[in-house]
């Protein structure tokens, strides 16, 4: 399997001497699935952010390299970070951030644009993205209008049409109703694209990725299948990570195994 | 996006943006530099309101926006009754209406998208002199999507305050208000730098 992501030895601390991470190396494979579980501070935003070049060495201290799908993120190569931005999509916790032109076909419209495309080029890339999150029946309307759990798929839409290598989500499920949660679960599950998922939702890495990792401390604490490290007590509880209550993990990952 | 644009299929509304533009321009030019003649002002008044009716948003609409410029118009009169004779005072303050009118016809009769379009085409013979007319639209356009957004804070805060039983203090709405806007526009840049713009 080639990695679409290489983290290799990654420090990070920001200008006011916070340090943040101490190592981390992670490998993402191409089309996986991946949840990175851990508690809040542990650095899991910060993480993100080195992903396409926003945070790097430059912008604290740090040290370590990030490669996307063979592409080294270096913030002095303009050129290349351009790809790498396009190659690393991230949606942003607030869909209020990230959804910013006047209608919904704007707004996916307007990375592609930047890329350059025009015409019915860039409109085959709307109608695509909106249509890979049902909203294309919105297209017209003004973010601001919609529903939450609409605004997060629109956002999600917005990345989607830079036909991205790997898709970085920053806690797709917060503040979503139970229906909108699970319509978004089944659009992200039917997405050819490798996922990368910060999440405080336990049940919902389990359900869309096999496999997930601990960050606690700045440092990969776990890695592994999702339902072994859910299913193990003491690396839980060492890291702050709590079931719902009631939660049992064997027993969904078998529900999910015969559905 | 502030929606004020009424949807309709009027002359007014067909008419492109950039055009549409100009001739507002050009109209409030003219009738702030209308000698104040009581005839012409009251013509420039009966005309906008034909323009109103034109564009069928009925002769009701300019009344209930010239309602709403009242405190304007307060501040406007007491202003100058003191030191200006009254019929001057008068032609001002029917100026400032008839132009406010005018600009909000624009508003009502025009999506937003469009008119940013016509602004960004403006500034295309500026390019040579550095401006770069995507970036100044994107910009325009950022700023009419921000509006609710932070119309939205300050609800929220103004909520959370009466949730307190705190009293109206200008001091503690414009702190937080200030934090959550500096906050939103930091995630902001993220996210366009994340969608490729530096």
């Amino acid at each position: 399997m080639t990695a679409s992501l290489t983290i290799a030895g990654l420090h990070f601390a920001y200008p006011d001497g916070r340090e943040v991470l101490h190592g981390v190396d992670l490998t993402v494979g191409d089309g996986e699935r991946v949840a990175l579980l851990g508690p809040n501070g542990a650095g899991k935003t910060t993480l993100v952010l080195h992903l396409n070049g926003i945070l790097h060495a430059g912008s604290g201290s740090g040290a370590g390299t990030v490669d996307v799908a063979g592409l080294t993120v270096d913030p002095g190569d303009r050129a290349r970070l351009a790809e790498i931005r396009r190659r690393v999509g991230i949606v942003f916790q607030d869909p209020d951030d990230q959804l910013f032109m006047p209608t919904v076909a704007e707004d996916v419209a307007f990375g592609p644009a930047n890329l350059g495309l025009r015409g019915a080029e860039l409109r085959e890339r709307v109608d695509e993205a909106l249509a890979a999150v049902d909203m294309a029946a919105h297209r017209d309307q003004v973010p601001h209008h919609l529903s939450f759990g609409q605004r997060r798929r629109v956002a999600v839409a917005t990345v989607l049409a830079m036909r991205p290598e790997i898709l970085v989500l920053d806690e797709p499920s917060s503040n979503l109703d139970p229906a909108s949660r699970r319509e978004l679960a089944e659009i992200l599950r039917t997405l050819p694209v490798t996922v990368l998922m910060v999440t405080h939702d336990l049940p919902y890495a389990l359900e869309l990725c096999p496999r997930a990792v601990i960050l606690d401390g700045g440092r990969i604490a776990a890695d592994g299948k999702t339902v072994d490290l859910l299913s193990d007590p003491e690396l839980m509880r060492g890291h702050r990570l709590e079931l719902p209550f009631g939660f049992d993990p064997a027993f969904a990952a078998a529900q999910l195994r015969s559905t | 996006m502030i929606s004020l644009y009424r949807p309709g299929n009027s002359p007014l509304h067909r008419l492109p943006a950039g055009p549409k533009l100009l001739v507002v321009m050009a109209a409030a030019l003219g009738i702030s530099l209308t000698p104040p003649s009581p005839a012409l002002l009251a013509g420039a008044a009966v005309a906008v309101t034909g323009a109103y009716l034109l564009a069928g948003l009925g002769a009701a609409e300019p009344a209930r926006q010239a309602w709403r410029l009242r405190w304007l118009v307060l501040v406007v009169a007491v202003s100058q009754v003191f030191f200006l004779p009254a019929l001057t005072v008068v032609a001002n303050v029917v100026r400032v209406v008839v132009v406010i009118l005018l600009a909000n016809l624009i508003t009502l009769t025009t999506p937003t998208g469009l008119l940013v379009d016509a602004i960004e085409r403006a500034l295309t013979p500026l390019r040579p002199l550095g401006v770069n007319p995507s970036r100044v639209a994107l910009m325009l356009s950022m700023t009419i999507t921000t509006i609710p957004v932070i119309a939205g804070f300050a609800a929220q805060i103004r909520e959370a305050q009466r949730a307190r039983g705190v009293p109206v203090a200008p001091l503690a709405f414009a702190v937080p208000l200030l934090i959550m806007t500096m906050k939103h526009a930091d995630d902001l840049a993220d996210a366009l730098t994340a969608r490729g713009i530096d």
